[in-house]
C-alpha cells in the first residue's frame, strides 16, 4: 500500500475477456478514439498462447455471426486468426427429439455472405484481439481489482480503481478514469460499484463441452451445424475442421456429472445416441450409468445404440425425433483427451447498462444468456460496436464520454434488442423442455411451418445472425 | 381419419352394448389406443426387459409355449397358475384376436398391441382374478392404472352398468380401490418376460412386481389341486 501511483485514463475497462479486449481494440483502432488513453485490467493472462497444433482444438468455442465478423475485421483481429482456426458453416439443422418438428437453414437464403457464421475457439478470439491493441491501450495484465471508489469531496467524480498487479501480490496501483467499463462477467464488480441491480437465475442445467472426432460428414466438408432439442436440454454439434466438431450439450447437473464420468469411448456413443436415437434410448442408457461412470456388464451399449437407430426409422409411426430431410449426420468416433468439461448456464440481466457513476456495462456483465442460440458473445460484440460509436460521437461533439447523457445513447440502442433476444432464447429453451403432448404438437407444427415458408425463415435467420 | 373416427364410435357402441363382441372391443382398443400404445412402448423402451421384448418380439401361443409342460410344473408356480387359469376358463392363448385396423402404424407398435393382448391373461393370474364380469371389470381398472389405454377406461367406467347393485358395490368398495392402487404402484407388467418366469413361485413373482393381495382375499391359484 506504500507504492500508490495514480494514473489517469479516459476509459478504464475491467475484464480482458473477449468483449473487454474487443472494446479496447475497437477504441484504439478507430480514428476518432485512437487518441484516448485506455486502460485494460485483466486478472488472468491476456497474452496466453492459443492452441496452434492443427489437430488440437480447445473445447470453449463461440459461433461468430457476420455482424460480429465485420467488427473483428474492422479492428484488425479477423486476419490474425489463421484460416484453419475459423470454421465457416453454411447450413444449420435444428430438430426436436420428442416431436416431429425440424428446420433447416442455408446461408445463401439469408444474405450475401457465404456463411451463416464461423465457429472459433475463444482462445483465438482473445489472442487475435490482444494482438490488435495499439499503444494507446495500457494493459494491466494478471492484475486484480481490489476495489473501486468514488472519491468524496475531491471535486472529481471520476471513479478510482485500485489494482493489485502480479495476481494481487504486486504493488497497488490506482487508476482514475473518466469512463469505467464493466466487462467483468456475470459477477461484475463494476456493476456492484455502480449500484446496478442484476436479476436472473441459474438454469437447472449445465453445459457439457467437448471436442469430438467425427466421420462421414455431409458434403465431405463439415460445414453444417446441428442442434437437437432433447427434453433435458439442447445438444449442438459445431464444425471445427474437416473431421473435428465441438459439442455443447445442455443437461441437468446430474446428467452432466454422469456424462463426464463415462469413458471416452462410451461418451462418444452417448453423443451419437443423443443425436440419432429415439429419446427413450438416451433416457434408458443414462439410467444405466453406474456412479463410477462404468456400465453394467449385461449392457451392450454399442448394440443398444445400433438397434435404437434402426428403430428411429422402422418403429416410429409419427416420425418423432427424426432430423430434417436430406440430413446425414456425421458419426462421432472419438473425444479429444481432457476436452470434456461442464460449466453452469445462467440467465442474468442488469436492470441498466449505464449509471451516473461514469459506468457502462458490456457483455456478460450486462446480460448473460443460455448458449442454445450461440448468441452470448455476439450480443457482447454488438455492445462493443455500439459503445464505440457512442464514444466516437461523444468525442466528435466534444462531450464528456463518461457522462450519463452521453452513455444513455448506448443503453438506448442495446437494452431493448438484447432483452428481446434474451427472452426469445429463454422461451425457446423452455418451450423445448416441455413434454406435454399439446406443447409438443404445437411446436412441431410451428417449426415445420417456418421450415416451409422461405420468407419467414429468412426473417428468423436475419434476426439470429445480423441483429 | 374420418373412417377411423366412425369406426371408433361404432365399435364403442357395439362393445358397450355387448362386451362379448370381443372383435369390437379389440377394434375399439386399436383405433383409440395409438397414443396410449405409444406411451406403453416408451415405457418398454426405457426398461432393460422391455427393450429385450421389443427386440425379440416373443409371441405367446400354443406353438411357442408348451401347455403340457406348464401343467407338469409344481403348483403355485406362475406357469402352473397360468395354464390352470386357461383350463378353468376354457380359453387358449391362440383365441386372442389378432391385431387388425392398425395399418398406418409401424410393426413394433402392432407388436406392443399384440403383446398387451397376450399378457392380459397374466394380469388375471397375477391379481388372482377369474373372468366373471365383475372380475373382468376389476382387472380393467388394474390395466387402466398400468397402461392408460382408453379402452380400459371405457370398460372400467361403463362395464359396471351391467352389474347388479350388490356386485357393483363389491366391485367399487373392494376390488377397484385395491387394484387401482396395485396397478399404479406395481412394476409395469408389460416389462415382464413371462416366458422366462413360468417356473418361478407365483408369490415371488408377485413380490418382485410389487403386487400385493388384500387380507382375506383368495387368489384363483390358491385353489389349484394336484
Amino acid at each position: 500500500m506504500n507504492h500508490r501511483i495514480t494514473q489517469a485514463f479516459d476509459v478504464c475497462i475491467v475484464g480482458g475477456g473477449i468483449v473487454g479486449t474487443a472494446l479496447a481494440a475497437s477504441l484504439s483502432s478507430s480514428p476518432f478514439t485512437a487518441h484516448l488513453k485506455v486502460a485494460l485490467v485483466e486478472a488472468g493472462n491476456l497474452y496466453s498462447e492459443p492452441e496452434i497444433r492443427p489437430a488440437s482444438f480447445s473445447n470453449r468455442v463461440a459461433s461468430v455471426t457476420p455482424a460480429s465478423m465485420r467488427l473483428l475485421n474492422r479492428i484488425g483481429a479477423w486476419d490474425r486468426i489463421p484460416a484453419d482456426r475459423k470454421k465457416a458453416y453454411t447450413q444449420m439443422k435444428v430438430w426436436d427429439a420428442s416431436g416431429n418438428g425440424a428446420i433447416a437453414f442455408n446461408a445463401p437464403m439469408t444474405h450475401s455472405a457465404s456463411s451463416i457464421g464461423w465457429i472459433i475457439e475463444n482462445d483465438w478470439l482473445k489472442s487475435s484481439l490482444a494482438q490488435s491493441l495499439s499503444s494507446s491501450v495500457t494493459v494491466f495484465n494478471s492484475s486484480v481489482v481490489a476495489g473501486i471508489e468514488s472519491p468524496a469531496g475531491s471535486g472529481s467524480d471520476w471513479p478510482v480503481i485500485s489494482v493489485n498487479s502480479d495476481k494481487g501480490n504486486g504493488p497497488t496501483i490506482q487508476l482514475k478514469s473518466r469512463l469505467l467499463v464493466g466487462a467483468d462477467g456475470v459477477n461484475s464488480l463494476v456493476r456492484k460499484y455502480a449500484g446496478i441491480e442484476s436479476i436472473g437465475w441459474d438454469y437447472p442445467q449445465k453445459a457439457v463441452a467437448a471436442t469430438l472426432e467425427i466421420e462421414g460428414v455431409e458434403g465431405n466438408r463439415n460445414d453444417v451445424a446441428y442442434q437437437r432439442f432433447l427434453p433435458t436440454g439442447p445438444i449442438a454439434l459445431l464444425p471445427l475442421a474437416e473431421n473435428k466438431s465441438s459439442l455443447v450439450w445442455s443437461a441437468s447437473p446430474a446428467i452432466a456429472a454422469k456424462l463426464l464420468s463415462l469413458s471416452a469411448e462410451d461418451f462418444a456413443i452417448f453423443v451419437d445416441v443423443a443425436f440419432r436415437n429415439p429419446i427413450e434410448d438416451l433416457t434408458y442408457l443414462l439410467s444405466r450409468i453406474q456412479p463410477d461412470g462404468s456400465l453394467p456388464k449385461d449392457l451392450d451399449l454399442k448394440a443398444e445404440a445400433v438397434w435404437g437407430q434402426t428403430r428411429l426409422e422402422t418403429a416410429n409411426t409419427f416420425k418423432i425425433g427424426v432430423p430434417p430431410s436430406n440430413t446425414s449426420l456425421p458419426r462421432v468416433v472419438g473425444v479429444a483427451e481432457k476436452s470434456r468439461a461442464a460449466f453452469p448456464l445462467r440467465f442474468y440481466l442488469s436492470d441498466r447498462y449505464v449509471s451516473d457513476h461514469r459506468v457502462a456495462l458490456v457483455g456478460d456483465a450486462a446480460h448473460t444468456v443460455h448458449p442454445l442460440a450461440g448468441q452470448g458473445l455476439n450480443l457482447g460484440l454488438l455492445d462493443v460496436a455500439t459503445l464505440t460509436n457512442v464514444i466516437e460521437e461523444g468525442v466528435q461533439a466534444g462531450a464528456d464520454i463518461g457522462n450519463i447523457h452521453t452513455l444513455q445513447g448506448y443503453a438506448a440502442e442495446r437494452f431493448a434488442p438484447n432483452l428481446g433476444m434474451m427472452m426469445a432464447i429463454d422461451s425457446i429453451g423452455k418451450l423445448f423442455r416441455a413434454e406435454s403432448d399439446p406443447v409438443v404438437w404445437a411446436r412441431s407444427f410451428g417449426l415445420n411451418l417456418v421450415n416451409t415458408l422461405p420468407g419467414f425463415k429468412n426473417l428468423a435467420m436475419k434476426a439470429a445472425s445480423t441483429l | 381419419m374420418a373412417q377411423r373416427l366412425s369406426m371408433a364410435v361404432g365399435s364403442a357402441f357395439k362393445a358397450l352394448s355387448n362386451p362379448s363382441r370381443e372383435d369390437m372391443v379389440a377394434a375399439l382398443g386399436e383405433v383409440t389406443g395409438t397414443l396410449a400404445l405409444q406411451r406403453m412402448r416408451t415405457r418398454m423402451a426405457t426398461d432393460a426387459t422391455g427393450r429385450r421384448l421389443l427386440r425379440e418380439r416373443p409371441v405367446i401361443n400354443t406353438s411357442t409355449v408348451s401347455l403340457s409342460e406348464l401343467r407338469a410344473l409344481p403348483k403355485h408356480t406362475l406357469g402352473r397358475a397360468y395354464v390352470s387359469f386357461l383350463d378353468i376358463e376354457g380359453v387358449s392363448p391362440d383365441t386372442r384376436t389378432p391385431v387388425k385396423h392398425m395399418d398406418d402404424t409401424d410393426d413394433e407398435l402392432k407388436y406392443v398391441m399384440l403383446r398387451y393382448r397376450q399378457v392380459h391373461d397374466f394380469f388375471h393370474v397375477l391379481t388372482g382374478m377369474g373372468t366373471t364380469l365383475e372380475e373382468e371389470i376389476a382387472v380393467k381398472w388394474f390395466e387402466l392404472a398400468q397402461t392408460g389405454l382408453p379402452v380400459a377406461l371405457l370398460s372400467g367406467v361403463f362395464g359396471p352398468l351391467r352389474l347388479n347393485s350388490s356386485d357393483r358395490k363389491l366391485l367399487f368398495t373392494e376390488h377397484v380401490p385395491w387394484l387401482v392402487q396395485c396397478g399404479s404402484s406395481s412394476k409395469f407388467l408389460m416389462n415382464v418376460y413371462y416366458e422366462e418366469c413360468m417356473h418361478l413361485p407365483i408369490a415371488d413373482v408377485r413380490q418382485q412386481m410389487g403386487i400385493f393381495l388384500p387380507p382375506g382375499f383368495v387368489p384363483k391359484d390358491a385353489l389349484i389341486q394336484d
